[in-house]
């Protein structure tokens, strides 16, 4: 078992215990071990509050770690990340759409709204970037104008919205795992978890994705239904996320540059990306309950340093 | 630096000289429609009173505090982010390369709404200058983050750490306006990129830095276009290469910043125009800057005003340049994807 | 003397190849030989890579067929061509933090199933690669950290660990010094004669060609100028109608096959302006 994963689990572990316990309402590790024995006042807090944000906090982070993971290995560049599919700014429109243009108390259907926006985007640069088969580079740029567009559209909503509407659009483009419950997180569960596990069975085509067209395909890598099939599980992946938390940024670069050097296989890469970005966002989530924020807005904050660590290490490159 | 002025034949020289002037030419046309473009009819001939003899009539008031100092921050804002954009892809040799897509755009916005959120400071001329601290600070950031691996500054990469830093400010940017509605509202429109509700207050604060930054770019067309043959070649015909990145980084600096704090981030002006300003005079950076100022100032003046005049709304032009924008830099990423890597 | 005359084992028959409506070449056939070390020779610009593309499928030609021991290889999936023929590019691009080791394996790709282990044959098969071509020590460098010729035989390596019984190469021998070029020459030799490998590579030396390959073949603008044996095809005329340029061919005193001296050439730069950096 590589070193750098079991030390991964372990802070994992940590955050959650913390997060579980660190709130409004204190727990003590003993509070736990009553709530499991059936206290009842302990169990509904940590039952109803604090276990589904926290499992959903993990599971995003873990599924943004893992699209990072797929969209740096199909981009073939570290600073690529499940933004330049579109999917946030797709999931902001689809938002933005539904919250400013549709009558209504139309709540609920907001995580949908996200996904379907992050799908139609993604599917829109698979097809614009397609000009007899794709390219990482074509993906790239493309992704870049088609964010763009989506969010000059998005910009127009916030523009002319009723500013209640708008403020509640903006809210959830920040991201945020306030209202986590059990229905969402099984909603998530199911979107996710055989996306992760298909994803890890391709962990060998990833690891081929990375170099370029003519090696990748003189090895008997189906090099262009392989990359449809990787931008889709991207996209779920992404798209579920988007869905359960809002746009969360950062988690997706992050993760999967953080833990590059454990190992160059995408059978180590993908559970390492997976638990990084589960610490991340569990990470943001316990702190964002500690100064009033949504978790979206502090992985940035936590980010940028990070970013200046890479920066710092790989100078000399 | 060979000077290709020798070089060309004449008749080709006259020919853009030309062009130039007919380009300048049209401004002022296209200058006087936009006054008359609007919700209320105001005959074309009525600028020239309320310009002499201002009577406060409503029209008056409607020319002179709306629409003029409107259409002038228009002509402004485009001709300085389109400069920026040629001065930009000129010094880096990259065709991606424009304050929009570098995220200098985004770190003068975000530097005007830490200010605007956090200190008591409204005057344009005050605020000006945390858009130039955010816009050197954004291209710094992104131009240090495009560098990292080998290979250098590659226009991917840099178009990249642009998006990233872009997606970071965005999303703090957000997060500043949501702590408080009043300053949403206020600044919702101003983010997306907007030319209304400058007074001729604010663009006569804001437009000596804009101009300067014009003239000062033109003056530099020559050193420029030799930064632009690559900083070894460059160096081997004998120019300070540093010295000169940093003018040229300087001039991208106000020449956007004082965009920014007159109208907002507005994207894509700085990316498309010089690309049309190429395909019209070939690949000589002094005339692709010459011709590069109009054809913007006239790029978002037409957009603006066409938009009103066409559909009625008043769209920010942040919005129409990103609208019109994003199809021609996709159809550009299509076309060209390979010489970017 | 008779030369054996081996069975073709890889065929372009009458293709045409071209990207974006330009074609690169029109109506070419060759047959490239079983066991047999073929080099394939010609001025820059005039299709060699796009030739050695298109015989590895990775370039749909726009008509005519290429045939695998007489099937068409577009009738084969990706995975079964791998198995059957490998190709290094001339320059091949991977992430900058894989190793040398991580490199190797990649080639046992085709040989995988999904979610199988790491067989014993996977492992032997990656660690005579890294024999052969003296990698051992640096096995777990960063493909970063080594020099240009170092870099070029752990790619070779990777090639090697397919287990393909053909080898397409593209200019393998660029980016090494003289010792290194020998060497590698001497390498594909000995796979031929000792593992009935089948070799085409882009050469530029025609004499190193000459001392080490079985064939030669001579591509001009896009069609075969010549192919055959070294002393067959290596003429006075048949260079200056390839190559332009002058000179004189002798025997090789050290060697089977012939020796050429070049005087002068004939043009400088070719009719069509082509870039001389780029082949």
């Amino acid at each position: 078992m590589n070193r750098g994963l079991a030390l991964l689990i372990v802070l994992v572990v940590i955050a959650a215990a913390l997060s579980l316990s660190w709130g409004d309402n204190g727990l003590a590790p003993q509070d736990i071990v009553a709530a499991l024995r059936g206290d009842p006042i302990a169990a509904i807090i940590l039952g109803t509050v604090r276990a589904p944000r926290v499992a959903t906090a993990l599971l995003v982070g873990a599924c943004l770690g893992v699209a990072g993971a797929i969209t740096q290995a199909v981009m073939r560049n570290p600073l690529a990340e499940p933004g330049l599919l579109g999917i946030n700014s797709g999931a902001s429109l689809g938002v933005a759409l539904l919250v400013i243009g549709a009558e209504g108390a139309v709540g609920h259907l907001m995580p949908l709204a996200g996904f379907a926006g992050a799908a139609v985007a993604a599917t829109a640069i698979y097809v614009l970037a397609w000009r007899g088969g794709t390219s990482s580079i074509r993906l790239i740029l493309v992704g870049i104008g088609i964010g763009a567009a989506t969010g000059a559209v998005t910009s127009l909503l916030t523009v002319f919205g009723d500013i209640r509407d708008v403020q509640r659009a903006l809210a959830w483009m920040a991201g945020s795992i306030y209202n986590a419950d059990w229905t969402k997180l099984r909603w998530l569960a199911v979107w996710s978890l055989p996306a992760l596990a298909i994803t890890w069975c391709l962990a060998r085509d990833l690891d081929l994705s990375a170099f370029d067209d003519d090696v990748s395909g003189a090895l008997g890598l189906p090099l262009q239904a392989m990359r449809a099939a990787l931008i889709a599980l991207c996209t779920l992946l992404a798209g579920a996320s988007v869905a359960a938390a809002g746009p969360i940024s950062f988690v997706g670069l992050l993760a999967p540059q953080l833990v590059r050097g454990l190992s160059s296989r995408h059978a180590v890469r993908l559970p390492a990306a997976a638990l990084c970005g589960a610490l991340l966002l569990g990470g943001a989530d316990l702190v964002g309950r500690l100064v009033q924020l949504p978790a979206g807005l502090l992985t940035p904050v936590i980010g940028v340093p990070f970013v200046g660590l890479l920066l710092w290490r790989r100078r000399n490159d | 630096m060979p000077n290709l002025d020798a070089i060309l034949p004449g008749r080709r020289r006259n020919r853009r000289a030309l062009g130039l002037v007919l380009l300048i030419a049209l401004v002022l046309p296209m200058a006087l429609w936009a006054l008359t473009v609007g919700s209320s009819q105001i005959a074309p001939g009525v600028w020239f009173d309320a310009l002499m003899h201002p009577d406060g009539s409503r029209e008056h008031i409607v020319l002179l505090d709306i629409r003029l100092p409107r259409m002038l921050a228009g002509l402004l804002v485009g001709a300085q982010l389109a400069v920026a954009g040629a001065i930009m892809q000129a010094v880096t040799a990259n065709p991606l390369a424009s304050p929009g897509l570098l995220g200098i755009n985004a770190g003068a916005a975000f530097a005007v709404v830490l200010a605007l959120a956090f200190t008591s400071i409204d005057a344009s001329g005050s605020l000006v200058w945390f858009a130039f601290g955010g816009a050197g600070v954004a291209g710094g950031c992104v131009y240090a983050l495009g560098s990292i691996g080998r290979g250098g500054a590659t226009p991917l990469k840099l178009a990249l750490a642009g998006a990233v830093l872009t997606a970071f400010l965005t999303s703090v940017t957000t997060s500043l306006l949501l702590l408080d509605q009043g300053t949403l509202d206020n600044l919702r429109l101003w983010a997306a990129g907007s030319l209304t509700g400058r007074s001729l207050s604010t663009v006569a604060e804001l437009a000596p830095y804009g101009l300067a930054g014009l003239a000062c770019a033109l003056a530099a067309a020559r050193p420029i276009m030799t930064l632009s043959l690559g900083g070894d070649l460059a160096s081997t015909v004998g120019q300070n290469v540093v010295r000169w990145r940093l003018l040229a980084g300087l001039l991208v600096v106000v020449l956007a910043g004082s965009a920014v704090a007159l109208a907002g981030p507005v994207g894509f002006v700085g990316l498309v125009v010089p690309h049309a300003a190429r395909m019209l005079v070939g690949a000589d950076y002094r005339w692709i800057m010459a011709y590069s100022a109009p054809l913007g100032a006239l790029l978002v003046l037409v957009a603006d005003t066409g938009i009103r005049w066409l559909v009625g709304i008043d769209l920010p032009v942040g919005i129409t340049m990103a609208l019109l924008g994003s199809p021609v830099f996709i159809a550009l990423a299509r076309r060209r994807s390979g010489m970017m890597r | 003397m008779t030369e054996p005359t081996s069975p073709v084992l890889l065929q372009a028959h009458d293709v045409t190849i071209g990207y974006d409506g330009r074609d690169i070449m029109n109506r070419l056939s060759i047959g490239i030989e079983r066991g047999r070390f073929t080099a394939l020779l010609g001025p820059n610009g005039c299709g060699k890579s796009t030739l050695l593309r298109a015989l590895a499928g990775l370039l749909a030609p726009r008509s005519g067929t290429i045939r695998l021991e007489g099937q068409p290889i577009a009738q084969l999936s990706r995975k079964q061509l791998a198995r059957r023929l490998s190709f290094l590019p001339q320059i091949p691009r991977a992430p900058d933090d894989i190793t040398v080791r991580d490199l190797v394996e990649q080639g046992r790709y085709p040989h995988r199933r999904p979610l199988a282990p790491w067989s014993a044959a996977d492992r032997a098969a990656c660690t005579e690669a890294l024999e052969l071509t003296h990698m051992v020590a640096l096995a777990d460098q960063p493909l970063a950290a080594l020099s240009g010729g170092q870099r070029q035989r752990a790619w070779l390596a990777m090639t090697l660990a397919q287990s393909a019984d053909i080898l397409l190469l593209d200019e393998p021998t660029t980016y090494l010094d003289m010792a290194h070029q020998l060497e590698l020459l001497a390498l594909l030799r000995r796979l031929v004669d000792e593992r009935g490998k089948t070799v085409l590579a882009v050469l530029h030396d025609i004499n190193q060609a000459g001392q080490f390959a079985d064939k030669l073949a001579l591509l001009s603008n896009g069609s075969i100028a010549g192919l055959g044996r070294p002393v067959d095809v290596v003429t006075p005329e048949i260079i200056r109608t390839v190559f332009h340029v002058d000179g004189m061919v002798l025997p090789n005193p050290m060697a089977p096959g012939p020796l050429f001296l070049p005087r002068t050439a004939l043009t400088i730069i070719d009719a069509t302006g082509e870039d001389a950096t780029r082949s």
